[in-house]
């Protein structure tokens, strides 16, 4: 996985920017990055916002993609830049305690 | 005898269904290209599933075929849109989890859909499974700390829907078709498959406990273990829904009428 690793506050401001992107101009809240908690690993404690150039390539609506919002340099920016994201073991995004069905 | 234009024009006729209505103009409003065909077609799904008598069953209903986030993510049933998550593809004729961190969030959870511990159900429209005993995958669903009400990809060869039951689920070993996990009472539970070749059902009669007052939001592509997002999947999936319990012929008319909405839509067929 790629993307950001950042603190849990950094990420809920980041995404909450995100949605005002969109509520902003009168449009629902139908995209983000997500955050997701790290459990296990040297980032532990941190959090993980995806960001592959598939993502950044998503047809959001009428062939914008989330590179195209003017706030996107700013968000970005805020996370380190593109050039700060890393790539991340799926498996330290698993929480080992959860409930499970089996 | 004369007939005016303006009733040759209107004989046959049919007005749209304010419900398909809306949907078009949000789909449209989205970014997404309704053509003639599909809004002939939308509109016969909500008039027959209204006629029939299951539209009112159904809380959230999602046809992410569009190839647009914005699109993908309305509810055919309220107009509101759930979120997207991470990465998810979006293609022609259905949506693609990456395994990993894409997912749907429905933006309600079991309380806030009106549903009861005797009365919901879940389901989908799996077009492909591509992963195949690998671990599970979660189509629609939620788990709280012992109550899970959820359709499930388990061992590459089943699915199999959950509603609390101490983990007891049924389960119908198909891969691919439309799904409906249906709870009617503390003894009636259905689990309802359709595919190419045709409908198979599984039931239960013995009273177990159902699943109940779930405070995570029902989310599809991945399932929300207690707030953690897991068993994610990278299914090609047509549509989500959740709702009110049905019985097994509504089921079966339910199953049948969004197998002729896919298919007519995009162009596929379902497996």
């Amino acid at each position: 996985m790629i993307g950001f690793i950042t603190t849990p506050q950094t990420a809920a401001a980041v995404l909450d920017g995100i949605r005002t992107a969109q509520e902003s101009r009168g449009l629902p809240h139908y995209w983000t990055t997500g955050s997701y908690p790290i459990f296990t690993g040297t980032h532990a404690g941190k959090v993980f916002l995806p960001f592959d150039d598939a993502m950044m390539a998503t047809n959001l609506r009428g062939g914008l993609t989330p590179m195209d919002f003017p706030e996107a340099p700013q968000l970005i920016g805020a996370l380190g830049g593109l050039e700060a994201r890393v790539e991340l073991d799926h498996s330290e995004i698993i929480d080992p305690n959860a409930p499970t069905f089996e | 005898m004369n007939y005016s234009l303006c009733n040759r024009l209107g004989r046959g006729a049919r007005s749209q269904d304010p419900s398909a209505a809306d949907y078009i103009a949000l789909v449209r409003a989205a970014g997404a290209t309704v053509d003639s065909n599909q809004v002939g077609e939308i509109n016969n799904f909500y008039r027959t599933a209204k006629s029939t008598g299951y539209y009112t069953s159904l809380k959230r209903l999602y046809l992410p075929i569009w190839g647009v986030a914005a699109a993908n993510a309305i509810d055919m049933i309220g107009g509101t849109s759930g979120t997207f998550n991470g990465g998810v593809t979006h293609a022609a004729g259905f949506v693609q989890g990456n395994r990993s961190t894409g997912y749907f969030d429905m933006g309600v959870n079991f309380t806030g859909a009106g549903l009861s511990q005797n009365n919901h159900m879940v389901g989908g429209l799996v077009y492909v499974a591509d992963t195949v005993g690998t671990g599970n995958m979660s189509v629609v669903g939620n788990i709280d700390s012992s109550a899970e009400p959820f359709l499930f990809n388990i061992g590459g060869a089943n699915h199999s829907f959950y509603s609390n039951d101490s983990y007891s689920a049924l389960a119908i070993s198909k891969l691919n078709g439309i799904f409906v996990g249906s709870r009617t009472g503390a003894a009636i539970k259905d689990l309802t498959h359709r595919g190419a070749a045709g409908l198979t059902t599984n039931s239960a009669t013995t009273a177990t406990t159902g699943a109940s007052g779930l405070t995570n939001n029902f989310t599809s592509m991945a399932c929300s273990q207690g707030g953690v997002m897991g068993y994610f999947s990278d299914a090609k999936l047509s549509a989500y829904f959740i709702g009110t319990g049905i019985n097994l012929s509504l089921a079966e008319s339910f199953t049948l009428h969004l197998k002729t909405l896919f298919e007519s839509c995009t162009g596929l067929t379902l497996p």
